[in-house]
């Protein structure tokens, strides 16, 4: 979550386009039709979150936990999976969870948004997850995909609450998304 | 014949016995004597080894040689501040290869820690001894309670049936399952080991076990 840049609303295409055209290392992307159906399962955010690890890292003075060695996070339906995930209390709370993968093997991360749509699946060199403002931001060799559709980047930002999603590269032409027509399809 | 004639006469048959009881007579203190000797080293023996049994009852370890009742004990580093408190119902001391070590009865520990509110141990029984590497430990066994309480409702539980704690290291740690309680979070592990002054907690996972973590969400 460190963007300053505010996520944008449905369907500011050619808004994001002018940003890349008016930046030489910029492109932002606002993936309106992402947000038509990628919102996680609202029970998701009110259960408990369960993490798996072979080692464990409790520091109570700084609120911080690191957990490391196949590392899994499910909440609900939101599975991530990493090398190292750490855990940040604020206010007595779990506020964020930051998975981190190691060189050729990202971060992972995949959520069922709606009973009746296909899964959501990620990948990233760290997965920012704020647990209280149900955002979760990929960085580095970002890449998310929900049935055939697939978008990459530097940077990607999901909000598990409208399902909006939002990605964006320092290089030009970083942000690449692939789109199927679904022209004679129901769902997806 | 009168019995002196008789005796006189080397032939007669009475003389004959007695030459055969004066061949046996010196056989019989030969064997008297190596009874008496066998008997006496037995004699000998028994009493060295009951003197030894006593000795070794004297000087046994693990033989109780001092009790306290209602022991409280502060201990202090180096530096002036204070280490450790540590309380307990019965005290039994006993000797350890040269070590007075002491068994407690409900045994409450509470370790101090600077900037931090001390860490309380309790548990049925323990142990004050010198471990492997002539370091001063504190063994506890039976429901191990190891709890930090902050001011501001923070706080951390660990629950196990035995753990240790290195005095000159200020560790505590155990290889035995732990469940671990805090404010917002449940945890299971294989065994941990936590570093007192920092407060720093690892959480270790075996092959059959590993470490889980259940977070209730922000509410």
């Amino acid at each position: 979550m460190s963007s300053p840049r505010a996520s944008q609303p449905l369907g500011l295409f050619s808004r994001a386009l002018r940003t890349a055209s008016t930046m030489r290392f910029a492109a932002a992307l606002a993936l309106a039709l992402w947000a038509l159906a990628a919102a996680g399962l609202p029970e998701d955010r009110e259960q408990p979150v369960v993490v798996e690890a072979d080692d464990g890292i409790y520091e109570p003075q700084r609120g911080v936990s690191v957990l490391t060695g196949s590392v899994r996070v499910d909440q609900g339906t939101l599975r991530m999976q990493a090398q190292t995930v750490t855990l940040f209390n604020a206010d007595r709370r779990l506020a964020r969870i930051v998975a981190e993968g190691r060189p050729n093997e990202p971060a992972t991360l995949r959520q069922r948004v709606h009973p009746d749509e296909p899964i959501v699946t990620a990948r990233a060199g760290r997965i920012d997850y704020a647990v209280a403002e149900q955002r979760i931001e990929l960085s580095g060799g970002a890449f998310m995909r929900r049935g055939e559709r697939e978008l990459s980047g530097d940077v990607i930002r999901y909000d598990l609450k409208d399902g909006r999603v939002d990605a964006r590269s320092d290089q030009p032409g970083g942000v690449r998304m692939k789109w199927q027509p679904e022209i004679g399809r129901s769902a997806d | 014949m009168s019995a002196t004639a008789e005796t006189a006469n080397p032939a007669s048959p009475r003389w004959q016995r007695l030459l055969e009881h004066r061949q046996r007579l010196p056989k019989l203190p030969l064997w008297a004597g190596l009874a008496l000797i066998a008997a006496g080293f037995a004699l000998v023996a028994i009493g060295v080894g009951r003197r030894e049994s006593d000795r070794s009852v004297a000087d046994a370890d693990g033989e109780p040689d001092a009790y306290l009742e209602d022991a409280d004990v502060a201990a202090y580093r180096s530096d002036g501040t204070l280490h450790y408190r540590m309380q307990a119902a019965r005290v039994v001391q006993v000797q350890q290869g040269g070590f007075n070590a002491q068994r407690m009865e409900a045994p409450v520990v509470a370790l101090h820690v600077q900037d931090a509110p001390p860490w309380h141990l309790e548990a049925d029984a323990g142990e004050f001894r010198l471990g492997p590497e002539k370091e001063k430990q504190v063994v506890l066994r039976g429901d191990v309670l190891l709890r930090q309480r902050h001011d501001d409702g923070r706080f951390t539980e660990l629950r196990t049936a035995a753990l240790t704690y290195h005095l000159g290291r200020e560790l505590v740690e155990t290889a035995l399952p732990v469940m671990i309680a805090t404010e917002s979070t449940r945890s299971e592990a294989a065994g941990f080991n936590l570093d007192v002054r920092s407060g720093r907690l690892q959480l270790l996972s075996s092959p059959n076990k590993r470490v889980t973590a259940v977070v209730e969400p922000p509410r």
